[in-house]
Formats: structure tokens, C-alpha cells, sequence
């Protein structure tokens, strides 16, 4: 519900700016009824009748009623406040003509946008240039939340993103690329290290609505973290303030969109409970230290890069202390963006039976929280996952994959789901003495290829601009 | 509401083009259209269509009647139709997409949007402003500037073409 209002309000606010930019639109508006002119004697007619028809967009009441002052007398209104024309002799045309100019730039709008809606941030960028009226629209925040929302169910919208490291000069590089199981290598765009002229070590660790969470070192100050904000699909970013002062400090960092307060947040949480997590909130630069969770003894971190955002929560794996002797040790434990409030999701019953030398962590794939795990069973690494089908239910758990290796690999992290089940996820390989991203198939990949140092992400490309959210 | 079940024939609608055209169809192929669903619904059997001229609407009632015969057999069938729908210039679709939206039929439009969108995804912005019948309202410096700006969106080559 309070989405709705909240879009009703962007889009009212929306209408308003268009409209002061109602000279862009009438220029286009002139242009398509010269057009139609060509085949339609009466001029331009079509334009103000399609406004008629605008008009009945019940959602939009307050252009209804200002639409039915200049309703002809054939027409009605019905009693679901849609306008329609009465059969009539009439040629109500003519009548047609005196309807209010804002509502025909709104129903082009209206299709334009629908268009707009499914092309890629590039296209998107680069037809910024075709008019002053088609910038104005791209660069609206509602327009940039409808074209995410819509991307997000946009097979060719999910894309990947690593970093690497050049052997010859240990200089870092990104490399960008859609998400698919063929990958042909033309699509692999390189990009240049945003704001970091020489970047000596780069870990690339969260991402939230197109937005990619860097870490990185240039060689001028190596000791210093550098965190960067950075939009691949637009090649913007930001330097985010300093949130590991010591890089030796063992933290994870989690990214999210608060709707409650309409900011992201970034949330950090160190293994040893006694480091007190960090929030910080991007809009208003405020940061502070979150209260510690009232049972934990401590945060279980080897099996994740970061700290899975699902339900407008942040989830990791924490280690209580027991209520009763039959309750559970190791447990999900989130931790709410908008109220900071602690929850605990039980983990599936398989992975608490697991013994031996185990790695454990929580994830997120299809916007469902999982939970993994990897273990050596009769000599051979098993990685498991599982996905909690609906939030919070501990019954939902179910088992999604499972690969057994005997070539060595530990530390798996599931990263992305494809389309036909297969799971994208990043390990560390025993024989290669490197980190790199596989399938149950085999090695994942085709950028330039060196087995070492790679850390990658998949996300939405987004038109969210990081300098827009500080 | 009184215009569902008990038919002995067919319920017959008459729609009527912008250019006075008169179409009988089915009410049941017409009702795929939420506009006219709703004029059907308020008893109406006659349905004036004063936006949606009659090439546009010869067009559009094929593919209702074609989508009105969906089965779980014909899927191919409709799938190759579709593709042949359109197989069009860019002005007919912005005519068809103005139309379908009119007449709220929400399958078709998707389908319109999303072949516009793809067929213009990989153009430069000069061929888009063709294409859309659109003048460049930018001095050359500001658009310069907006060249500049999102430098990375303007590397490579582009398709000129205007179909």
C-alpha cells in the first residue's frame, strides 16, 4: 500500500515537472501530428481523440475531471468513471479538438515511456542526445525506478561484472558482460578503473539496484581501503567515506535500499562481536554503531563475500548462545534496514548434521534467501545450496544443487541463477592456488583469461546515478 | 454484465474506424480489448473507435481474432503470426501502438513496445530522431556536453539505418 502512494505521489510530482517542460513536448507533439497529417485530411484530430481516451485512465482522476468540462454532449460518463463516446451520428471530431493540450503530451508520454522502459542503460544514455523532452524523461527518478523494476525480470538486463589482475603490470582492470551460459567474448566490455588511476588490489563486494561496492587500493597509499560506489552501466561513481580504517580487520559489508526512509544503507559487521557494527546511511552521511545482537557469541563470515539483502533485511551467519540444550547453535540472523531490529532464521537441518571441516555462509539468488555449504565427504568437495522458498518459514528450506568435486575447490559462494537452474558461483581451487567462477558444468567465463584474483558480481544495470544518492 | 452467457449465436459487436469503416466481429474476439469490454459490459453493441483509423484497425482485429483462437496446439501457429504482425515500418507500428493502446489491449501492446525498443536499442540518436520524426532542440555545444557526459554510452559504432 505505501507503494502505491508513494508512486502516485512520484507521479504526480512527475506531471507537474513535465509540464514546465511542456515547450520540449509541444515541439514533439507539432512533429507527429505533421505526420499524421500526411495521411489524415483532418489534421492533427487524432492526437486530441487519443487524449479522449487518456482521459479514461480512471487511475488519474484529477484529469478526468478536468477533462469533463470539454466533454461533448454525446458522451458519458460512466459509472466507473470512464469516459466513453455514445454511438452517434455526429462527427464529434470537431468537438474534440478543445481538449487540454497537457493531456496529449501525456498520453505519448504515457507509450513513449513503455518503450523507454525496456531498452538498456546505454541505449538509455545515449538517446539522452535526441531531444530535450526524451532527456527530461530518462532522467526522472520515477522513470529510473519503473526502467529497474522492469529490468529486473529482464533476462539480457542481468550482467556481470569482474575484476583482474593484469600478470605483466599487476594492474587491475573491470571487465563487463551480460549473463548467459554462452558468452560470446565480443560482448566483454573493459572498463577503466573509476577515480583510481593505478589500483593495486580490488575486491569487488555488494551490489544493490545496479550499484557495485568496490574496495580498492591504489599504489600511492596501499594501506588505505579505498571504497568506491560505481555504476558499470553508466561508468559513474563515487568515493564512499572510509569504512575499514585497517584492512586487516576481518568485516563484511552488506547494501540496501531502505523504502521505509527511501536512502541505501550500507551495513558493517565484523567476525568478533565485540567490534560493534557500523551503519551508514548515504543521503544524510550519518553513520553510527548499531547495538550488539543480545545472544550472539559470534559472527561466521568464510562462506560469504557479503551480507545477503532479501525481505529489506541484511542476513549472516551468527553462532548463539543456547536456551535450552535443544535449541540450535549456528542460525541465520537478520537485521532489518529501516527499524535495525535482530531476527534469527533457522538453518536447514541438513546443513546443522554436516561435521568435519565445513564452510557455511547465507546468500541471495532469484531474491531468495539460500544457504550453502561446503564440506569434504569421502574425499571429495561437496558444495550444497539451499533456498528458502518463502521468508521466514523454516519449513520452505529446500535443497536447489549440489556438486561434488574431486578437483578441489572450497569456499564455493553462489552468485547468480540462471534461467535453466544452473548456478553461477565463485570458489576458491585448490590446484590453481586461485580464486575463480564456475559452474556445475566447469570453469564460467570467457573474459581474457588469467586464473587468479578474480572477484565478481552479477547485477541489474540500473539508470541510479551514485553521485545522486549523497 | 448481461452480455455474458446464454447464446444461442454468436453476440455480433459492430466497431466503427475513425474513417466511418464498419467491422462486425465477434463479441468475444472484441472483448479482448478492455475498452471495448467495458462499452460491451454498459450494453453497447455498436462501438465507435474515433482514434483508431482503419488500417490500423483491419490490423488489429486480426490479431484478435487470431489470439481469440489461442489452444495449446496452436502455439507455433500464433508465434509466427505474431512475427509476421510485426514485420512493419516503424510509422505503422507507432499507429498500431497508439491503437492497442486506446483499445487497452495489454498483450499487444507489450509486444509493440518491446519491438520498438529492440529494433531501436542499437541506433544512433540521429537515427532515432528520423525514426520518431523528432528535431534536435540542442545547440551543438549542449549536445556536446551530453556526448561528454555519458562518454562511455557513445563508444563504438551505431546502426543508421532507419527500419
Amino acid at each position: 500500500m505505501k507503494m502505491t502512494a508513494e508512486k502516485k505521489k512520484n507521479k504526480a510530482g512527475h506531471e507537474v515537472k513535465l509540464l514546465a517542460n511542456r515547450e520540449a513536448n509541444n515541439q514533439f507533439k507539432a512533429q507527429q501530428n505533421k505526420r499524421k497529417s500526411i495521411s489524415n485530411t483532418e489534421e492533427g484530430n487524432l492526437f486530441h481523440q487519443i487524449t479522449i481516451s487518456n482521459g479514461e485512465e480512471a487511475k488519474n482522476l484529477s484529469r478526468c475531471q478536468q477533462k469533463k468540462k470539454s466533454v461533448p454532449p454525446d458522451q458519458k460518463v460512466s459509472e466507473k468513471g470512464v469516459v466513453v463516446a455514445e454511438p452517434s451520428n455526429n462527427n464529434n471530431n470537431t468537438e474534440q479538438m478543445d481538449v487540454d493540450e497537457p493531456m496529449a503530451t501525456y498520453f505519448q508520454e504515457e507509450i513513449l515511456m513503455d518503450i523507454l522502459n525496456r531498452l538498456p542503460v546505454r541505449s538509455l544514455l545515449r538517446f539522452k542526445c535526441v531531444s530535450k523532452f526524451w532527456k527530461t524523461l530518462i532522467s526522472d527518478p520515477y522513470f529510473k525506478m519503473t526502467h529497474l523494476n522492469h529490468a529486473k525480470n529482464y533476462q539480457s538486463s542481468q550482467k556481470f561484472v569482474i575484476s583482474q589482475c593484469c600478470p605483466k603490470d599487476g594492474i587491475y582492470s573491470m571487465y563487463c558482460f551480460p549473463l548467459s551460459l554462452v558468452q560470446p567474448v565480443e560482448n566483454v566490455q573493459k572498463h577503466d578503473f573509476p577515480l583510481v588511476s593505478k589500483p593495486y588490489r580490488c575486491a569487488i563486494r555488494c551490489c544493490c539496484d545496479g550499484l557495485v561496492i568496490v574496495i580498492v587500493n591504489d599504489n600511492i597509499d596501499i594501506g588505505r581501503n579505498i571504497h568506491l560506489l560505481w555504476n558499470p552501466s553508466m561508468g559513474e561513481s563515487i568515493v564512499l567515506p572510509d569504512l575499514e580504517p585497517s584492512p586487516n580487520d576481518s568485516t563484511h559489508l552488506g547494501f540496501g535500499y531502505d523504502s521505509t526512509s527511501g536512502d541505501y544503507k550500507i551495513l558493517k559487521i565484523h567476525t568478533n562481536i565485540d567490534s560493534p557494527g557500523e551503519i551508514l546511511t548515504l543521503k544524510s552521511g550519518s553513520r553510527r554503531n548499531i547495538d550488539k545482537h543480545p545472544r550472539g557469541i559470534c559472527n561466521m563470515m568464510e562462506g560469504m563475500h557479503s551480507l545477503p539483502f532479501v525481505n529489506e533485511s541484511f542476513h549472516w551467519i551468527g553462532i548463539f548462545r543456547k536456551y535450552s540444550v535443544a535449541s540450535r547453535k549456528y542460525s541465520v540472523v537478520s537485521f532489518s534496514i529501516s527499524n535495525e531490529v535482530y531476527g534469527e532464521i533457522p538453518l536447514p537441518e541438513q546443513i546443522l548434521c554436516l561435521t568435519g571441516n565445513i564452510s557455511i555462509g547465507v546468500s541471495v539468488l532469484d531474491g531468495m534467501l539460500c544457504a550453502h555449504s561446503t564440506c569434504i565427504y569421502q574425499r571429495r568437495d561437496c558444495f550444497k545450496l539451499w533456498v528458502l522458498k518463502d521468508y521466514g518459514v523454516e519449513e520452505s528450506w529446500n535443497a536447489l544443487f549440489f556438486i561434488s568435486d574431486d578437483h578441489g575447490f572450497y569456499s564455493a559462494i553462489p552468485n547468480y541463477r540462471f534461467e535453466d537452474g544452473e548456478v553461477l558461483f565463485w570458489c576458491m581451487r585448490v590446484h590453481c592456488r586461485g580464486q575463480s567462477f564456475r559452474t556445475s558444468k566447469g570453469p564460467f567465463g570467457l573474459w581474457p583469461r588469467c586464473d587468479t584474483c578474480q572477484s565478481g558480481i552479477s547485477f541489474t544495470e540500473s539508470l541510479i546515478s551514485p553521485k545522486s544518492l549523497i | 454484465m448481461a452480455s455474458t452467457t446464454e447464446t444461442k449465436q454468436k453476440k455480433m459487436l459492430i466497431l466503427k474506424s475513425a474513417d466511418n469503416d464498419e467491422f462486425e466481429i465477434e463479441e468475444s474476439v472484441g472483448v479482448q480489448s478492455e475498452t471495448i469490454k467495458n462499452l460491451v459490459e454498459d450494453g453497447f453493441t455498436f462501438v465507435p473507435l474515433p482514434n483508431v483509423y482503419t488500417k490500423a484497425l483491419i490490423k488489429i482485429i486480426d490479431y484478435l481474432k487470431k489470439h481469440a483462437n489461442k489452444t495449446d496446439s496452436n502455439d507455433e501457429e500464433i508465434k509466427t503470426f505474431d512475427k509476421d504482425f510485426v514485420n512493419t515500418t516503424f510509422d505503422d507500428l507507432f499507429e498500431l501502438v497508439s491503437a492497442a493502446n486506446y483499445l487497452h489491449i495489454s498483450c499487444l501492446m507489450n509486444m509493440l513496445c518491446q519491438t520498438i525498443a529492440d529494433r531501436i536499442k542499437d541506433k544512433s540518436p540521429e537515427a532515432v530522431r528520423k525514426i520518431f520524426h523528432i528535431n534536435c532542440d540542442y545547440t551543438p555545444e549542449e549536445e556536446a556536453k551530453i556526448r561528454k557526459a555519458n562518454a562511455q554510452a557513445f563508444e563504438g559504432q551505431f546502426d543508421e539505418s532507419l527500419d
